[in-house]
């Protein structure tokens, strides 16, 4: 692992808690979906014990995976495209799981991020699934991103998305989330 | 018209198997959606549906068996619905099935926003 963090800066890897030992999956690199595919199937191994929050985390997981693909300033060319670079980590804790996306943005992009997260954790369940409706609706069909992925996140975990963004430099920034999915 | 299939290949499970018999006025989407196009796979898919609403006017049954989909797929599952919710307004029958684990209350909701969303009803079978 120390191989992959020695380009991840010092306060990124205290922020996820890289050292920490309950460590089930980490990764750092490029997202695509035989990557994810292998991922889903991974975290269904390591949690089945609690299949309801298994289902959980794969379904955040696909979400945050492909915004780092989609939206991460950092590329690098797989099969001639390029791919958004980031890191994915999960982690158990006693009574909870924890999932970590983290990926570059620009520095700009950044409080429009937390604006966009403080608003979705403002909003209640009926709330955050007639948001869902209306965003799905205003997206249309020409794009194939729906612009609902984090309302979904929401949705999904019924806690508060941890958003987090640690400048870089001037024009580069980390955008971390975090996002626990309750065992019990 | 034919029938319109579409077998998942086992190393890309992120798409699902298709299966649209119009003979039998049966369709099934099977396994996961969480492709980075849904737009070039559900295309088929949703030109099949309105030839089938436009030459058609039996009984058609349509059954979701997806578990893992990402949020730009159910832009795709939400106008296949549309497409079945014009066949039913002009007097069709069509009925709407999606199977799902006992215990899944996230896609419970998520089922719940799509009936609403289509102004259909959508039958969830408990496995």
């Amino acid at each position: 692992m120390q191989l992959m963090l020695n380009n991840l800066d010092k306060n990124i890897i205290e922020k996820i808690g890289l050292s920490d030992k309950n460590i089930l999956l980490f990764y750092k690199g490029i997202m695509n979906n035989n990557i994810l595919s292998v991922f889903t199937r991974f975290i269904e191994t390591q949690t089945m014990v609690f299949p309801k929050v298994t289902r959980k985390i794969n379904r955040v997981l696909i979400e945050l995976a492909q915004n780092i693909s989609y939206y991460s300033i950092e590329k690098s060319k797989f099969k001639e495209e390029n791919r958004g670079v980031g890191i994915i980590v999960v982690k158990e804790l006693p009574n909870s799981f924890l999932l970590i996306s983290g990926n570059k943005i620009q520095d700009r992009t950044g409080q429009k991020l937390l604006k966009h997260c403080n608003y979705i954790n403002s909003l209640n369940i009926n709330k955050l699934k007639e948001f869902k409706i209306q965003q799905r609706i205003k997206s249309g069909l020409r794009e194939n991103r729906s612009n609902i992925g984090l309302v979904q996140v929401a949705l999904i975990t019924s806690n508060p998305i941890e958003p987090e963004i640690i400048k870089e430099n001037e024009v580069e920034s980390f955008y971390i989330l975090k996002v626990k999915f309750s065992k019990f | 018209m034919k029938k319109l299939i579409i077998k998942k290949d086992e190393e890309k499970n992120y798409f699902p198997n298709v299966l649209f018999d119009n003979k039998k006025g049966r369709c099934e989407i099977n396994g996961e959606s969480f492709m980075e196009s849904p737009d070039v796979f559900y295309s088929p898919l949703i030109n099949w549906l309105l030839e089938f609403i436009e030459e058609n006017t039996k009984p058609l049954e349509f059954i979701f068996k997806l578990r893992y989909y990402n949020t730009a797929s159910s832009k795709f599952i939400v106008k296949i619905l549309k497409i079945l919710s014009i066949y039913k307004n002009k007097g069709y029958i069509v009925d709407i099935k999606w199977h799902i684990d006992n215990d899944d209350t996230d896609l419970e909701d998520d089922i719940e926003g799509f009936s609403i969303e289509t102004d259909l009803p959508i039958e969830i079978i408990y496995a």
